[in-house]
């Protein structure tokens, strides 16, 4: 009885925090799902819209999926973000290794840098970059963009790999040496598989903040929109409710992926390495 | 016994982390066919001095040679070692016939070779039916032969052995350690011990060197390091008790002060002895050990009877070594320690 | 002779990523500094410059950012501690809880912006927002009307914060556990009560990780874009950079803009390290 009350307070904590974090992702599925009258024209003509599933509809997904635009944004925002991921791990991985190698000192210098790469605003360096790509001919290409939100990804993976690689027990690192491995046979055949969920965590983790990303994207590739391009194009143009198809389908693989990492997201990682 | 050929030579190895020596100048010669043993309490530098052989670390100055060869600046992959952690560090993402082939596959043998040279040494240590489990699925006495095994399974200048039965339990780790010796004694391969238990190397070494702080205070026999510990530090550490000490001096030729050492053992209670206070008592079986005190020294007897605390006790001293700021100079003195 | 040394790999290891990292920012970020001293000709100019602190754009960019950060600063951080603190006690339901709170961190920023925007949640009239109000018997204002600069800023901050408190509050969750129980337990003994333990023990224990994070997030929000652009009907100095380059003619403004952006970073990240070399030392 005494315990029981004694709780009150936190649920009451719990179920506020948790309204506030779910209302708007029930905002966006009612407005998804429910007749344009109950929702926007509500909005627009200075009724208020109801709060409850008033009705149910597939319509807007229709509406939005009979944009021929989407497709080539789906595949976009899909190559952009796994190239991304990919590599993030490709430099990540050797990175994070070499850090975890070196002298402290060292080490700290080094992640110290990319620390304060990450701290750089993506306003500032998207346009520089925009116009050195648009002399390569990488503007509104997936891989150019890939390589500019690489830039806020890297160091967050490595970071988020180094941490796996220094909680692998180190004697299993000095018995591959031994038993003759070279350093990069150790990363690929010791230190990578037993990583392997801090590994698959970091490429989730970069696939998810480039498939999120909105600055270089609008910068670099206006033309041929990623999908958090075409939200923001369609609401400036007016369409809203294809706009919440189009958010429906950015949010739901992103949702999953938090569910599924949530274990993996590590204070100390997303305070940039910061108390390695 | 061993040869007289020089399998791992250290020349004067020094390592610092910051502004603490952990080697200094450390000297060493392991012969082959030797059992060599690297005894020493946490903190003395033993685990620092066996990650600077096998290349994990790197010395600050100094040499490492094995088979003659300079492999200062050689890592790990490159110096032939074998290696057998405390924690046996078997990778858990292969079974026992995968961990015992690694060092093979690394060397780029033919999966033929790889099976014709695991199968026999899986055989030896008596591992054969479990070559296809997963090693985190196997006992602690199977994961350490098969470490043993993957240790064994290439022909190393010299094998590295870190605490290898500590994580054993104490009824195995008995005959473990006396099938260790007899491998090696079969191999006639050089073994280098590392531990912090006198215990486990007092039967099976051939030479124990003893780590203190980063430097050897003695390398010897087991029955040296107990009989004629070099210096009073070496007293202490080894044996079940410590050695005693008495201030003393030895008159015969120059008068020389310094103390008289002294095992328990031997001590004798005799009417001829010096008077002696019992400050207390302990009984275990059918062994009582007195604590006794002379002039502010202190030192354990072992008697047939028990004595109550308060009263006098006449001992005397088969032998004793004679010890000069701490060192050892003479062994072997017959005769009472006198003041 | 030389020899080759096995920290020579490791650092050749490092390097893709350092050259990726330079090339990718450093090197952009002084190309931005270069141009916006440059006009089309080719010249080296204050000009833009006098030119932004003679008009009221970057005086009010400047002013709004720095009211938008603190707000959003002061939010998140009050909420994010609740959350730890919640984490930090067993209860049934704390996993559902745990992935709960986190979902907005995975809900892009751009989705999170028009949820809250002008058509939904605080719409001027009648969003969702009003709703809930006007069910409660509250007082609704025009949210994102420019001429209501409180409730501007409000949206502003409660979407942001909505966005991103779970990582603050993560943050301080791994602060929390590294306090160890027993100090707790021997406080309690002593009498302390819950809020004393809150402000003696928790609080001060934290304050590397609170300062980490405060810094942090600070520079994020000098950061924020899309949801400004979407939700906040006057000019922060990222939504003033973007302004600037897409009208012909404004380009080096925008340099500029963006150079004075890169400024303030850089002045919060040097504090950041500054903090941290400090906080280590003592």
């Amino acid at each position: 009885m005494n315990r029981a009350w004694r709780l009150i307070p936190l649920y009451i904590g719990v179920v506020i925090i948790l309204l506030y974090t779910l209302f708007p992702l029930y905002i966006l599925f009612l407005l998804a799902f429910t007749p344009a009258a109950y929702t926007t024209i509500a909005i627009h003509s200075g009724n208020y819209p109801t709060l409850y599933p008033a009705g149910f509809t597939l319509y807007n997904l229709q509406a939005a999926f009979g944009i021929p635009e989407i497709m080539t944004a789906l595949i976009k925002s899909l190559e952009t973000a796994f190239l991304v991921g990919g590599l993030a791990l490709l430099i990540g991985i050797p990175a994070a290794y070499g850090l975890s190698r070196l002298k402290p000192k060292i080490a700290s210098i080094i992640s110290t840098t990319l620390f304060f790469a990450n701290m750089l605003p993506s306003v500032t360096i998207a346009i520089p970059i925009s116009a050195t790509f648009l002399r390569l001919g990488l503007n509104e290409t997936f891989l150019g963009l890939a390589l500019a939100q690489e830039l806020i990804v890297l160091p967050l993976t490595v970071f988020m790999l180094l941490g796996a690689f220094q909680s692998l027990p180190r004697e299993i690192v000095s018995q591959a040496r031994v038993d003759g491995a070279g350093l990069m046979t150790t990363i690929y055949t010791v230190i990578v598989p037993l990583a392997k969920a801090g590994v698959a965590a970091a490429f989730l983790l970069s696939w998810m903040m480039s498939w999120d990303e909105f600055t270089f994207a609008v910068f670099l590739s206006p033309a041929q929109p990623t999908l958090p391009i075409l939200i923001y194009e369609y609401v400036t143009r007016g369409y809203i409710l294809e706009a919440a198809a189009f958010s429906m389908i950015v949010t739901i693989p992103v949702v999953v992926l938090v569910i599924f990492m949530a274990k993996f997201l590590k204070g100390e990682i997303l305070a940039g390495g910061l108390n390695g | 016994m061993p040869d007289n050929v020089p399998r791992l030579e250290l020349e004067g190895v020094s390592k610092k982390f910051g502004k603490i020596s952990v080697l200094d100048k450390i000297d060493l010669k392991v012969m082959e066919n030797e059992f060599f043993a690297i005894l020493g309490p946490s903190g003395s530098g033993k685990s620092t001095l066996l990650r600077t052989v096998i290349g994990i670390e790197t010395p600050d100055e100094g040499r490492i040679l094995i088979n003659g060869k300079d492999v200062t600046d050689l890592p790990a992959n490159k110096r032939n070692l074998s290696v057998v952690f405390q924690s046996y560090a078997l990778y858990p993402n292969m079974t026992v016939y995968q961990n015992i082939a690694f060092p093979l596959k690394m060397r780029r043998l033919t999966p033929e070779a790889i099976k014709k040279r695991v199968l026999p040494t899986a055989e030896r240590l008596g591992i054969t039916d479990i070559l296809q489990k997963n090693v985190t699925k196997i006992s602690g006495g199977q994961k350490q032969r098969t470490a043993l095994a993957r240790a064994l399974v290439r022909e190393p200048a010299i094998f590295l052995l870190d605490e290898p039965l500590s994580n054993l339990d104490a009824r195995v780790r008995f005959r473990a350690r006396e099938e260790l010796r007899s491998l090696q004694v079969g191999l006639r391969q050089s073994f280098v011990y590392v531990t912090h238990d006198q215990f486990e190397v007092s039967n099976i070494a051939n030479r124990v060197a003893v780590l203190h702080n980063g430097k050897f205070e003695q390398i010897s026999t087991f029955k040296e390091l107990y009989e004629y510990p070099e210096t009073k530090w070496v007293g202490d550490f080894i044996g079940n008790y410590p050695m005693n000490f008495l201030p003393a001096s030895m008159v015969a030729g120059d008068r020389t002060e310094g103390e008289a050492g002294f095992r328990t053992e031997w001590i004798e209670v005799s009417d001829s002895g010096i008077d002696c206070e019992v400050q207390s008592g302990e009984t275990v079986g059918d062994i009582n050990f007195l604590y006794c005190i002379k002039d502010d020294s202190h030192f354990i007897v072992k008697h047939d009877r028990y004595v109550e605390p308060g009263s006098m006790l006449k001992c005397s001293v088969r032998r004793c070594n004679l010890y000069v700021d701490g060192k050892l100079v003479k062994k072997d003195i017959i005769g009472q320690p006198q003041r | 002779m030389f020899r080759w040394k096995e920290d020579y790999t490791a650092y050749l290891l490092i390097l893709p990523a350092i050259v990726y990292v330079a090339f990718f920012s450093f090197v952009p970020s002084i190309q931005a500094v270069y141009e916006s001293f440059q006009t089309p000709s080719k010249q080296f100019v204050l000009s833009n410059y006098q030119l932004l602190f003679q008009g009221t754009d970057l005086r009010n960019s400047i002013y709004n950012t720095v009211v938008v950060t603190l707000l959003a600063l002061a939010i998140q951080f009050l909420v994010a501690m609740v959350i730890a603190t919640i984490l930090m006690k067993e209860f049934r339901g704390k996993n559902f809880f745990q992935v709960g709170f986190m979902i907005p961190f995975g809900v892009a920023t751009i989705v999170a912006s028009y949820v809250f925007g002008n058509d939904n949640i605080f719409a001027i009239s009648g969003g969702y927002a009003n709703t809930i109000l006007h069910y409660i018997g509250l007082p609704q204002p025009q949210w994102i009307n420019p001429n209501n600069y409180i409730f501007n800023v409000l949206g502003l901050v409660i979407a942001d914060s909505w966005k991103n408190t779970p990582i603050v509050a993560i943050v301080l969750l791994a602060g929390m556990t590294t306090i160890p129980p027993d100090i707790y337990a021997a406080a309690t003994v002593d009498g302390a009560g819950a809020i004393s333990r809150f402000l003696r023990i928790t609080l001060p224990n934290l304050s590397n990780y609170i300062a980490i994070a405060l810094i942090i997030r600070g520079v994020s929000e000098f950061n924020i874009f899309a949801m400004a652009q979407f939700l906040f009907p006057h000019k922060i100095l990222t939504t003033l950079v973007f302004s600037y380059y897409g009208i012909s003619g404004t380009t080096y403004l925008s340099y500029a803009v963006a150079t004075i952006l890169l400024a303030f970073i850089v002045l919060f990240s040097t504090l950041v390290l500054l903090y941290r070399s400090w906080s280590q030392k003592s």
